[in-house]
């Protein structure tokens, strides 16, 4: 069901989904909302829902480098997440390359050398997909680290841009994805680096720029909904321990 | 900015690094000190008059045993070699979760290495005090005992009574007066908990 190209934009303005072009979906956010695992955080991108768990840093029951934490990423889809059944393996080839980018975007990110000898698991469930799975799961793996207490240099947060006939869509949905190219960054909003950028499909060099900047503000948009979910969490907690008076 | 004892997130700014020394929950980024987990941020003075910065997050947070730490264990196995051991506290920190360490037959004290026996010194069951010496292979962390402050400080006798320690390697159960073998640790301030020297 892709919406022609002529159609991404209607004379007034709007997207399929009444949105502007420059809007992203509403993001909810629930942290610690796997209370069994040591952290875990639950991100809804419009209809894209996500949940991500992290168990560790525990004793790492693999061989390998041990001056440094080993992380694990694992992603399962359900059945049903595009609304079609598909029996998605952890095979499959989508979610182990979405596996390695999300391990070796945060790789960078994590202040693994704290946590020689260890492990981090982390697991995401990608419940439901309409567009923007890429950046749903990256932002949940954030929010589940950070309510771990793993030590992070920085937030990632990711957004995606569709370039649809020349038309620069913030965060589209399915629909919109299938219309034009996507392209995805994780970016670290408070060092200004940009961690992993994933285009799907083919984009005019010259338009790289504007689609990055967009993609950018996209990001940042992300960040401000994240931290203030981070704060008024961790202030609950704090709260509750009576560590903290705010 | 932040002010000490507000909220911060990882990422955020927490100083200039001529100022302030990142301590626990916080790291050096550039010029400046960053923090690297969410929670209250503290600046404490340190002896030599630097400001230490750290954030202290609210949940336990995963500990990890380093070299020179004194950790509390469980002895899980003995062979004619070494002792196997599961770390259960570092320092006062209860772990989470246990991780395996290893005592060899030459780090269970530091004298008459040679006739160190280890079902001499420990038992499975017992409570071992130990520092850390090495991070060791994949598998376990490398601990010692080679200290009058370190080795066994609590342990059950086959009656299932705690013993009493007699002496520096010796202990009595308290039901049979049988005495054991072990490598007793000797308390910090001398004396044992019975009063005995």
């Amino acid at each position: 069901m892709a919406v022609r190209h002529s159609e991404v934009l209607s004379p007034e303005g709007f997207r399929v989904d009444g949105r502007r072009a420059n809007e992203a979906r509403r993001l909810r956010l629930r942290l610690g909302a796997s209370p069994g695992a040591d952290g875990s955080a639950y991100v809804e991108l419009g209809n894209t829902k996500v949940l991500a768990t992290v168990s560790g840093p525990h004793e790492s029951i693999r061989k390998g480098a041990h001056d440094a934490a080993a992380l694990h990423v694992e992603l399962t889809t359900l059945p049903f997440a595009s609304g079609v059944y598909r029996a998605h393996g952890r095979s499959d080839r989508a979610s182990q390359e979405l596996c390695a980018a999300v391990r070796k975007s945060f790789e960078a990110v994590v202040q693994l050398h704290l946590y020689a000898r260890t492990q981090i698991d982390v697991a995401v469930c990608v419940m439901q997909t309409d567009g923007g799975v890429r950046s749903a799961v990256v932002n949940a793996v954030t929010l589940a680290l950070v309510d771990a207490g793993v030590a992070m240099e920085d937030f990632l947060c990711a957004c995606s841009v569709g370039a649809v006939g020349g038309v620069l869509l913030l965060d589209p949905n399915a629909q919109e994805d299938q219309a034009g190219s996507e392209l995805s960054i994780a970016y670290l909003p408070r060092s200004e680096r940009i961690s992993a950028v994933q285009l799907e499909s083919k984009l005019p060099a010259s338009s790289l720029d504007e689609v990055m900047n967009v993609a950018i503000e996209g990001c940042k948009q992300m960040f401000d909904i994240m931290r203030g979910a981070v704060q008024i969490r961790t202030q609950e907690l704090l709260h509750s321990r009576g560590m903290f008076n705010a | 900015m932040a002010a000490p004892g507000s909220l911060v997130v990882p990422g955020q700014c927490l100083g200039e690094a001529h100022e302030l020394v990142a301590g626990d929950g916080a790291y050096l980024w550039g010029s400046h000190v960053r923090a690297s987990v969410v929670g209250v941020f503290h600046v404490s003075r340190e002896a030599d008059g630097s400001s230490r910065a750290s954030v202290a997050y609210s949940k336990h947070v995963t500990m990890v045993p380093s070299i020179g730490d004194q950790v509390t264990c469980r002895v899980t196995r003995i062979t004619s070699r070494m002792a196997t051991v599961d770390i259960i506290c570092i320092g006062r920190e209860v772990l989470s979760e246990s991780c395996t360490g290893l005592i060899r037959r030459e780090d269970v004290r530091n004298f008459e290495l040679d006739k160190v026996e280890i079902y001499l010194s420990f038992r499975p069951g017992d409570i071992v005090l130990a520092r850390v010496i090495s991070l060791g292979d994949a598998r376990a962390y490398l601990l010692t005992t080679a200290d009058p402050s370190l080795g066994v400080v609590s342990a059950t006798s086959a009656e299932g009574a705690s013993m009493v320690p007699i002496s520096w390697n010796e202990m009595e159960c308290p039901v049979t007066q049988q005495r054991e073998f072990r490598k007793v640790a000797k308390p910090p301030n001398g004396k044992q908990e019975n009063g005995l020297a």
